[in-house]
């Protein structure tokens, strides 16, 4: 079992970084679209922020300096990120259980943080000394803040899922296995948390063997259970909706904020090029696209004048 | 029928789907005159299917046999596909699938969409809706996600999964608050316009207003496009004589005057049916001193863009044909009038589509008549315009243009009991007339606009004049958008709330001429003290 949960553990982090890899690469490779964005956008200079003012408010905007503020975007995402803003302001009796939840998760995230630290830079003995035994402490808090927030956020949401009708009727069930799957981990890592004599102190061991190849067997089959249920969660959940945690980033600064005109980016103004020469093979009679054609022959041209269409006025 | 279909309702229940009954709309603090949902038989007139609502956009001809209903679901399979082909739709691709992929479920949308407000919480509006059903068949149909019937619930693809589907895309007005609202970025406005490009792009379905009557006359051939430019001119040219005469101010529209510095776009349907706009930016230009023209060939086929409502090849092709137009004319850039659509289609969505020789500067008005009134050129009395003012926020130039401020401080200066709308700027919530729908009178479409698309706004307005509702106070609807104008005027006058509450819509420029200290009085003449 203890040798299990490092294979389950290496084999965890590459699917993450992989499943990752792949969703962001392919975004990325997607063609150019056109520009979509929504105000209010973060990365305007922040009185125009503020009440969702764009550059084109100044007559003869393309004279101007464009200085899109990295800080105001990086403060926007910073913001929900940490408080869910966005559903605190119109979704609030959600917030109330999906906050605790994400917060649970930011916190099991740190705590593995710390344990990593802590497993390169502490004496192989442990955690000494008063600083050791401050970080210790911090740690076993921090996880067990963390699981009862993970406990608390994943019920109400299943409960909440369960029993209000317009979120009954939108739910799959696949969200009713992933919360259940949250539920269970903070249920173990509770138990475990409660009846080992220092769950972050062996967290710690094994973060540090696993970085180290060092296989050492904590010597509680519960808490493999628990590795390998963290690490398969861990390759799963970026596979899942759930992943909307790292390509929000694309959704918010690649979509909804991005509002770069193309007379300003040599590389935009490529891409649509290359993008414009895609075949087009729509079978509306007026996009007479047939597969042959490309975008840039098929708009440069006008429609033919159309057979009888259905839904035309008759 | 019933008021909150489930997913699967929408593939299985046969007759109409849903009835949204007049007594679960919100109330409004004023008499709105029951503005008639006639009465629409299940069977329409000419053999479609009213199977949603009893209201139809599309006219999609109900399969007689076996195979017809097969044939319609395979052509709608078809489209889907190259919606998520890389080649066919390139323009949205990336936001379509990220839109299929990242949604929670957690509902933050339906509270932000005036048609589930304003029906009463009526399920057939909630934005997630068809946005879900679609995205259940993309999961098993093109995605082909293992699974996926019983990871993500499942859908029966069938004939009247797929005519509830291109109905309920225009149960939208793409004003995508819904999407400004989402906690992860998904865009459900977005994706109603994929289906009804799908609809429109592959299987050859639109509503008639927006293709037939709109961007097919725009684009076809010369001797059907839409406006004969020589009437159009002529009746500018009128025009500006009876304006002349009522402000005392002689000017003149310049038409098709090579290497000016603004190009005017203008909507020849305000031209027509609003003619004291195009006299009020005539004067304001002219008294500004700018080198300015309007072009007989962008009269000819339209400053409107109707393949911004439903289809990206004929949205393409609109645009491409108006630089050709500002380009051919030399002009140092294209000012876009009072119209919330051709100001976002040409300033944002275009801006990616347009080669470099094409990518002749384009701003929305609202700015330089902004830098116009504060530069000092013209002495303005704004107590010309002392009755209570709202303004109604287009969704283009707003929330998907972020051009906010600049009215405001026209608004502000200018009209003494100027008033905000709850909410407000790039909160605001559409009129009811967005995506085309200001077009469309068809059937019962019109009374549909006015008692349910609108009702939010209608309720909005009303919250904003709060204190002077009476007939004996008149109050003015500002908005600088032609479509939102005819929406608005349309629900004041049938509703019988201009004639009873002496309420009235006009753009920012004809309160701009009526507060302009050097004409004379009275530009709009009702405002005369
Ligand atoms: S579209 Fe956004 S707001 Fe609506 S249910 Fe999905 S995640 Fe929630
Ligand atoms: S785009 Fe607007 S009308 Fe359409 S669903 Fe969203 S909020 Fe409602």
């Amino acid at each position: 079992m203890a040798l299990l949960s490092y294979v389950v553990a290496y084999l965890g982090i590459l699917t993450f970084g992989a499943v990752v890899a792949s969703k962001c690469i392919g975004y990325l490779k997607k063609p150019v679209h056109l520009r979509w964005e929504l105000y209010p956008v973060a990365h305007e200079d922040a009185r125009r922020a503020s009440y969702g003012g764009s550059y084109m408010e100044d007559s003869g905007w393309w004279l101007k300096k464009r200085r899109p503020s990295r800080r105001g975007g990086i403060k926007a995402v910073a913001v929900e990120f940490s408080t869910l803003h966005s559903t605190f302001r119109n979704n609030r009796p959600l917030w109330y259980r999906a906050y605790p939840f994400h917060l649970g998760l930011y916190l099991l995230t740190i705590t593995m943080c710390l344990a990593v630290g802590v497993s390169v830079l502490a004496s192989p003995g442990g955690l000494d000394g008063s600083a050791g035994r401050f970080v210790g402490r911090l740690g076993q808090t921090l996880a067990l803040t963390a699981f009862l927030c993970i406990l608390a956020g994943a019920s109400g949401l299943l409960h909440r899922r369960l029993t209000v009708p317009d979120l009954k009727a939108f739910s799959t069930p696949e969200h009713f296995f992933n919360l259940g799957l949250f539920l269970g981990l903070s249920v173990l890592g509770l138990i475990l948390w409660l009846a080992m004599p220092s769950f972050f102190g062996s967290l710690c061991l094994f973060l540090g063997a696993l970085l180290t190849f060092g296989f050492i067997s904590q010597g509680n089959a519960l808490f493999d259970l628990f590795i390998i249920f963290l690490f398969a969660l861990m390759a799963y959940v970026p596979a899942t909706h759930m992943g909307h945690f790292f390509m929000k980033y694309f959704l918010w600064h690649d979509i909804r904020w991005d509002d770069q005109p193309a007379r300003d980016n040599p590389e935009t103004q490529r891409k649509i090029s290359v993008a414009l020469g895609r075949p087009v093979s729509w079978s509306g009679g007026h996009v007479e696209g047939g597969g042959a054609r490309s975008w840039a022959e098929v708009v440069t041209g006008r429609p033919a004048m159309p057979q009888k269409r259905e839904g035309a006025t008759p | 029928m019933t008021r909150q279909p489930g997913l699967r309702d929408v593939c299985t229940r046969e007759g109409r789907l849903v009835d949204v009954e007049a007594d679960a709309l919100i109330r409004l603090p004023v008499a709105f005159d029951a503005v008639g949902r006639e009465s629409v038989s299940d069977e329409g007139r000419d053999g479609c299917s009213r199977i949603l609502d009893d209201v139809q956009v599309l006219r999609i001809p109900r399969p007689a046999t076996r195979q017809e209903e097969e044939e319609l679901v395979r052509r709608f399979l078809d489209g889907m596909r190259k919606l998520f082909s890389p080649d066919d739709n390139w323009t949205f691709l990336s936001i379509l699938e990220t839109s299929m992929d990242y949604c929670a479920q957690c509902n933050s949308c339906a509270g932000a969409c005036h048609l589930f407000e304003a029906s009463g919480g009526n399920g057939m509006y909630r934005p997630n809706l068809r946005s879900e059903i679609f995205r259940r068949i993309y999961k098993r149909y093109i995605a082909k996600v293992p699974f996926a019937k019983w990871r993500y619930g499942d859908v029966e693809l069938n004939w009247k999964t797929v005519v509830r589907l291109g109905e309920m895309a225009y149960r939208c007005n793409l004003c995508r608050r819904c999407a400004q609202v989402c906690p992860i970025g998904v865009d459900n406005g977005l994706i109603a316009r994929e289906i009804r490009k799908l609809f429109s792009q592959e299987m050859g379905i639109s509503p008639p207003e927006l293709h037939d009557n709109g961007s097919m006359r725009q684009l076809g051939p010369d001797a059907s496009a839409r406006n004969n430019a020589r009437s159009v001119q002529d009746r500018v040219e009128q025009i500006c004589a009876e304006y002349s005469a009522l402000t005392g101010y002689e000017f003149h529209a310049p038409w098709d005057v090579q290497g000016a510095d603004i190009l005017l776009a203008h909507s020849v349907l305000e031209i027509m049916y609003w003619p004291e706009s195009i006299a009020a930016f005539a004067i304001i230009f002219q008294k500004a001193g700018l080198s300015w023209t309007l072009s007989s060939e962008l009269a000819h086929h339209d400053a409107t863009n109707f393949g911004t409502f439903y289809d990206d090849a004929q949205f393409a092709r609109t645009a491409l044909l108006h630089m050709q137009i500002a380009k051919r004319l030399g002009v140092g850039k294209m000012v876009l009038g009072e119209c919330g659509h051709m100001s976002k289609a040409l300033s944002v969505a275009a801006d990616r589509l347009l080669p470099r020789e094409l990518d002749i500067p384009r701003e929305s008005c609202i700015p330089i008549l902004r830098d116009i009134i504060f530069s000092g050129k013209i002495a303005f009395d704004p107590s010309r315009n002392d009755i209570p003012v709202t303004l109604h926020d287009p969704c283009n130039v707003v929330r998907l243009m972020g051009v906010n401020r600049p009215q405001r401080e026209i608004l502000h200066y200018l009209c003494p009991q100027f008033r905000e709308m709850t909410p407000h700027g790039v909160e605001n919530y559409c009129c009811g007339g967005g995506s085309g729908f200001a077009l469309m009178n068809r059937d019962n479409i019109g009374a549909w606009r006015n008692n349910l698309s609108g009702r939010k706004k209608m309720a909005q307005i009303c919250g904003a004049f709060a204190e002077c509702l009476g007939p004996e106070t008149k109050k003015l609807v500002c908005t600088p958008c032609s479509s939102c104008k005819v929406q608005i005027s349309d629900m004041l006058e049938k509703g019988g709330v201009r004639a009873r509450n002496s309420m009235r819509c006009a753009g920012i420029v004809e309160l701009i001429v009526n507060a302009m200290a050097d004409v004379n009085p009275g530009f709009i003449p009702w405002l005369r003290k």
